[in-house]
C-alpha cells in the first residue's frame, strides 16, 4: 500500500497544502492504427498551477489527458509523480492517486439530485448510516470555499451544461483530486459560466491544486494559465510561462504560421430575398423554447447574423426553417414559396443546408465511417444513387474530396466517426454542408469547438458561399464572430428577433442581448 | 498500408475467431457440469459432432434445421437494424404457416406452377400483417413493440392450435389435413428432407445483406437504427422506413413458416415451432446483426440440436444438455459484449 504515490497522501497530511508536488508525463507516445496521436509527449504540472494545453483539432490534446487519466494506456513513455513512477491502468487507478477528469460528456446519474451524485460511490460517505444534512454541510462548504455555485438538492437532469460541469469539478473535489484535468470545459459555456469557472480554477490553484485545461480559445488561456503548452501533430512544440509570450506568438506555434488579421468581406449588392419569415411562431414544448411572431428576411448574396445569449430561441429558429419543428402560426418562405411544415426532405431539397447546433447528436452518425456520414443529407440525389442503389464509387470520390478540402485528420475514409476527434468530426459536417452548394445555409454555431486555422477557414468559405449568391443566416454566440462576417444583424431574446441601430458596436449588441437590465448577472 | 489491410482483415474475421472461442469456452464450463455426475463430457461432445456431421443425412438435417433459424434472424436483423425489438418471429412463423396449409388445400383450384409462389407470397403477407400491428401500435401510440409481439406469439400459436383441432383437423393426428401435392416445395437431395426452402433463406441471406450495404432503403435503416436524431436531421422518412422493415421482419419469419409447412409436414402440425423465432434472436445477436454471419451461426446452433439427437441415442444423455451448452454460450456472448462495451 504504501509505495505507491498519491497526491492525497500529501495533501491529506497536516501541511497537505503547503508541500509542492509535480505531476507528469514522460515521453508518452500512442498510436490508434495509422493515426499518431501522440509522439513523445512530455508535459508537467506544479502543484498550484494552471497549465493551459493549446492546439488544433487533431493534435493529440485529449489523447494526452485521457494517458494522464488512465482513460487510455500508452504504447511507450510513463506517468509520474515526484519521479516516481505511477502505474495507471484506469481511471479508478488515477482517482485512488488524487487525479480527476472532468469530461465533455458528463458521467452523472441524472435522476438523482446532486447530493447523491456526490455521494454515490464516494467510500467516505458509504453506508446506510451516513449522515446526509452532515454531509451536505461539508460538501457545501467545500463549494463555497471554491466559488463553486450549485444546488444540491436539484436533480442533475435539470441542470443546465455549465451546472453539471460544475458538479463534476466538485465531485472531483469530494473524492480528494489535487489534479485536475478539464478538457475543453468552456466550449459548452456561456460567457457568464466561464468566467465563473475561471474564478474556481484559480481559487484552487491558490490552494495548491494543479489544473490541466485543455482550449482552443486563446484569450482564454492567456488569461487563465501558468504556463501554456502548444501542441501540433501529435507533439508538443513548446511550453512556455504565459507572461513571457504573445496571443500571436502561439498561434504561429499552432498553425505553423501566422494568420491574416480577419477576413476580408468583399462588397456586394443583395439580389433577391431567398428566406422570409412571417410572423412565424413555434409553440414551446417539453423543455423546449418557443418563437414568437418572427420577422425575417435574407437575400441572396447576404449574411444575417442571429446574435444572442444561447437558449433564447436561436436553435428553434433553425430547427423551424429546416422543417424539424412544427410552425404554430405565420410563414417560412423560401424563394417566393411557402415552404411552411413541409417535410425536411423537400426543404433540403429545396436548397436549405443546415449546420446544426449539435453536430454530435443530429449531424453525425457515430458508428458509420466517413463515407456513410458524408452522404448522410444527399444519399437521395442522382449524384450518390441510381435506382435506389447506392454509388459506392461516387460516395468515396466525395468522401476523399471533403477530407482533403478541408483537412480532416482521421486514418482513413472508412475510419468510424467516433475515432475522429470532436472538431473533425465537426470539420466533416461543415465540409458536407458547404459542399451542398444550397441557396440557403443555417449555420449554427458554425465555428464552435473548431481550432484557430479551422475557424479562418470556415469564415472564408462562408464569404465564398456569400459571393456565390448564397442566403446565410448565420447563428452564432461569437459576437465578433457576428460582426466580422454579417451584412446585417438581428438579436434573439426570449423568442423574439429584434431589429438594431445601423452600425451596430459590441456595446449596442450587447445591450440589447440582455435586454433591459433587469437581467439577473450569470443566467442563461 | 499493409497495417491498414492488416487490420481490416482481423477486423472482418474477429466474429469467427471470437465465435469460435466461445463455443470452446462454453463446451468447457459445461463440461464442468457434466463431469460430476458422471457423463464424460468428450464422449458427449463426440457424439454430438457424429450426430451432426457423420452422414449425408445428418448433414442435411442440420441444413433443413438451419433453414427457418435463418429466416428468424434475418427477421431480427432487419427490425433491429432500424432500432426496434422484434421478438415476434414465432408468432409471424406461424401466421405463415397457417397461410400457407390454407392456400396449399387447393379450394380454389390453382394451377400447380402458380400454387407455390402463391402461396410463399401469402405466407410472406401474412407475417407482415401480424407485425404490422406492433409495429404501428409502436410507431402511432409508442406502445413497446417488445410487450406487444411477445404477447401476439401466444395469440399466434392459439389460433394454429385451434385450427388444428378445429375446422382444419384431420381427425388422425394431431395436425390438420395436408396439402395437395403441387404444394409441396421440391426435395434438393433425393431421400432428405432438404427442400427448396433452403435455398430462398439462403438467397434472403444475401439479399439482406445487399440491401443493408449498397441500398438507399438500407442505408436509411441503418441511420435510423444508429442515430434517429441524426436520420431526422437528414429528413429521412423515419416511420415509414421502420413500418416497412418491422412488416418485412414479419414476413421474412412468414417464410419460415412457409418452408416448415410446404417442405417438411405438409401439413400444420400442433406445435409447429420448437422456439425457431426465439433461437433467431439468440442467432442474430451472436451474429452481430450480420445476415451473412447468421447463416453461419444458425448453421452451428442446427448441428448442434441435430447432433445432440444423435448423443441421445448412442449414450442416453438427454437433449437438455444442448440447452444448457446454449444457455452458457449466451450468457458468455452478452458477458463479451459487456465487457467490450467497456473498454
Ligand atoms: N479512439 C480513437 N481511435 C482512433 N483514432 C483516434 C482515437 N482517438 C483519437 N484518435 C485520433 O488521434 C488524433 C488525436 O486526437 P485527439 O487527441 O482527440 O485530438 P485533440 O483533442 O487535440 O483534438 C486524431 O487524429 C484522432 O482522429
Ligand atoms: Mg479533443
Amino acid at each position: 500500500m504504501g509505495s505507491r504515490p498519491t497526491l492525497q497522501g500529501i495533501a491529506r497530511s497536516d501541511q497537505a497544502s503547503a508541500q509542492p508536488w509535480r505531476f507528469e508525463a514522460v515521453n508518452v507516445s500512442k498510436s490508434y492504427g495509422a493515426v499518431i496521436a501522440n509522439d513523445a509527449v512530455s508535459v508537467d504540472l506544479n502543484a498550484g498551477e494552471i497549465h493551459a494545453l493549446l492546439g488544433e483539432n487533431g493534435a493529440g490534446k485529449s489523447t494526452i489527458m485521457k494517458i494522464l487519466y488512465g482513460m487510455e494506456l500508452p504504447d511507450a513513455g510513463h506517468v509520474a509523480i515526484d519521479d516516481t513512477v505511477l502505474k495507471i491502468g484506469s481511471p479508478a487507478d488515477a482517482i485512488a492517486a488524487g487525479i480527476a477528469m472532468v469530461h465533455q460528456h458528463f458521467m452523472l446519474v441524472p435522476s438523482l439530485t446532486v447530493l447523491e451524485n456526490l455521494i454515490l460511490g464516494n467510500r467516505r460517505f458509504g453506508g446506510l448510516m451516513t449522515d446526509r444534512r452532515a454531509v451536505a454541510a461539508e460538501i457545501a462548504a467545500l463549494a463555497a470555499q471554491y466559488r463553486i455555485e450549485v444546488d444540491l438538492q436539484r436533480p442533475v437532469g435539470k441542470l443546465s451544461v455549465g451546472e453539471q460541469q460544475r458538479v463534476e469539478i466538485l465531485k472531483a473535489l469530494v473524492r480528494g483530486a489535487r489534479v485536475l484535468i478539464l478538457d475543453e470545459p468552456t466550449a459548452v459555456l456561456t460567457p457568464q459560466e466561464i468566467k465563473a469557472l475561471g474564478l474556481t480554477l484559480r481559487e484552487l490553484a491558490q490552494d495548491r491544486h494543479g489544473i490541466f485545461i485543455v482550449t482552443h480559445k486563446l484569450p482564454e488561456a492567456m488569461e487563465l494559465s501558468d504556463r501554456v503548452s502548444v501542441m501540433r501533430r501529435g507533439r508538443v512544440v513548446g511550453t512556455w510561462r504565459t507572461d513571457q509570450i504573445t496571443s500571436s506568438e502561439l498561434v504561429m506555434h499552432m498553425v505553423g504560421r501566422s494568420l491574416p488579421a480577419s477576413v476580408s468581406r468583399p462588397q456586394l449588392t443583395p439580389g433577391s430575398t431567398v428566406l422570409e419569415l412571417l410572423n412565424a411562431c413555434v409553440a414551446a414544448q417539453a423543455g423546449r423554447g418557443e418563437l414568437r411572431d418572427i420577422n425575417l428576411k435574407i437575400a441572396a448574396g447576404e449574411i444575417v447574423g442571429v446574435a444572442g445569449v444561447e437558449g433564447n430561441g436561436q436553435q428553434e429558429l433553425a430547427e423551424a426553417i429546416a422543417g424539424l419543428r412544427h410552425v404554430s402560426a405565420g410563414d417560412v418562405i423560401l424563394c417566393g414559396d411557402a415552404i411552411t411544415n413541409f417535410p425536411a426532405a423537400e426543404i433540403l431539397a429545396a436548397g436549405v443546408a443546415h449546420i446544426p447546433q449539435d453536430r454530435h447528436r443530429d449531424g453525425v452518425v457515430l458508428d458509420f465511417p466517413l463515407t456513410d456520414n458524408a452522404i448522410l443529407v444527399d444519399h437521395q440525389t442522382p449524384a450518390f444513387q441510381q435506382r435506389g442503389i447506392i454509388d459506392r464509387h461516387a460516395v468515396i470520390q466525395f468522401t476523399d474530396r471533403l477530407i482533403d478540402v478541408f483537412q480532416i485528420r482521421c486514418s482513413g475514409r472508412e475510419a468510424p466517426m467516433r475515432s475522429l476527434s470532436g472538431g473533425n468530426q465537426q470539420k466533416l459536417v461543415l465540409a458536407r454542408e458547404l459542399a451542398r452548394r444550397p441557396r440557403l445555409l443555417i449555420a449554427v454555431q458554425p465555428t464552435r469547438g473548431l481550432d484557430v486555422g479551422a475557424i479562418d477557414y470556415v469564415h472564408r468559405q462562408l464569404i465564398e458561399q456569400r459571393s456565390a449568391g448564397v442566403a446565410i443566416l448565420l447563428i452564432s454566440t461569437e459576437l465578433d464572430e457576428i460582426i466580422a462576417l454579417s451584412d446585417r444583424i438581428v438579436v434573439m431574446r426570449e423568442g423574439r428577433v429584434t431589429a438594431l441601430p445601423d452600425k451596430p458596436t459590441i456595446e449596442t449588441i450587447g445591450a440589447a442581448m440582455l435586454g433591459s437590465a433587469d437581467r439577473p448577472a450569470g443566467a442563461a | 498500408m499493409s497495417v491498414h489491410v492488416d487490420s481490416a482483415v482481423t477486423e472482418r474475421w474477429r466474429p469467427f475467431a471470437q465465435g469460435t472461442g466461445l463455443v470452446l469456452a462454453s463446451m468447457a464450463l459445461t463440461g464442468l457440469v457434466l463431469l460430476p455426475i458422471g457423463i464424460n463430457p468428450i464422449g458427449a461432445y463426440a457424439q454430438i459432432l457424429k450426430g451432426a456431421f457423420g452422414s449425408v443425412n445428418a448433414l442435411t438435417e442440420d441444413l433443413v434445421y438451419a433453414t427457418p433459424i435463418i429466416l428468424t434472424s434475418l427477421s431480427v436483423i432487419i427490425a433491429f437494424r432500424c432500432g426496434l425489438w422484434n421478438l415476434g418471429s414465432d408468432g409471424q412463423l406461424y401466421l405463415g404457416a397457417i397461410a400457407t396449409v390454407g392456400l396449399g388445400f387447393n379450394r380454389f383450384g390453382m394451377l400447380p406452377p402458380v400454387l407455390l409462389p402463391v402461396m410463399a407470397v401469402a405466407a410472406f403477407a401474412a407475417g407482415a400483417a401480424w407485425a404490422a400491428v406492433p409495429a404501428v401500435l409502436r410507431l402511432r401510440f409508442g406502445a413497446s413493440e417488445v410487450i406487444v409481439t411477445i404477447m401476439m406469439n401466444f395469440l399466434a400459436v392459439t389460433i394454429a392450435t385451434y385450427l388444428v383441432g378445429g375446422p382444419w383437423a384431420s381427425g388422425i393426428t394431431p395436425a390438420t389435413a395436408p396439402i395437395v401435392s403441387a404444394g409441396f416445395l421440391p426435395i434438393l437431395v433425393p431421400g432428405t428432407r432438404l427442400n427448396a426452402n433452403f435455398l430462398v433463406a439462403i438467397a434472403a441471406a444475401a439479399l439482406l445483406s445487399f440491401v443493408l450495404r449498397r441500398t438507399v432503403f438500407g442505408y436509411q435503416l441503418r441511420t435510423i437504427g444508429q442515430n434517429i436524431d441524426a436520420a431526422r436531421y437528414a429528413g429521412m422518412p423515419v416511420n415509414k422506413i421502420r413500418f416497412v422493415s418491422f412488416s418485412c421482419a414479419g414476413g421474412l419469419a412468414g417464410l419460415a413458416g412457409f418452408g416448415e409447412v410446404a417442405g417438411i409436414y405438409h401439413n400444420l402440425p400442433n406445435g409447429l415451432s420448437p422456439g425457431f423465432g426465439y433461437t433467431g434472436i439468440v442467432v442474430a445477436l451472436l451474429a452481430r446483426l450480420n445476415p451473412l454471419w447468421a447463416v453461419i451461426v444458425a448453421f452451428a446452433l442446427a448441428a448442434l440440436s441435430v447432433g445432440s439427437g444423435g448423443m441421445q441415442r448412442a449414450m442416453g444423455i438427454p437433449v437438455s444438455l444442448v440447452s444448457i451448452l446454449e444457455a452458457v454460450l449466451i450468457l458468455l456472448v452478452l458477458a463479451t459484449r459487456l465487457l467490450e462495451r467497456r473498454a
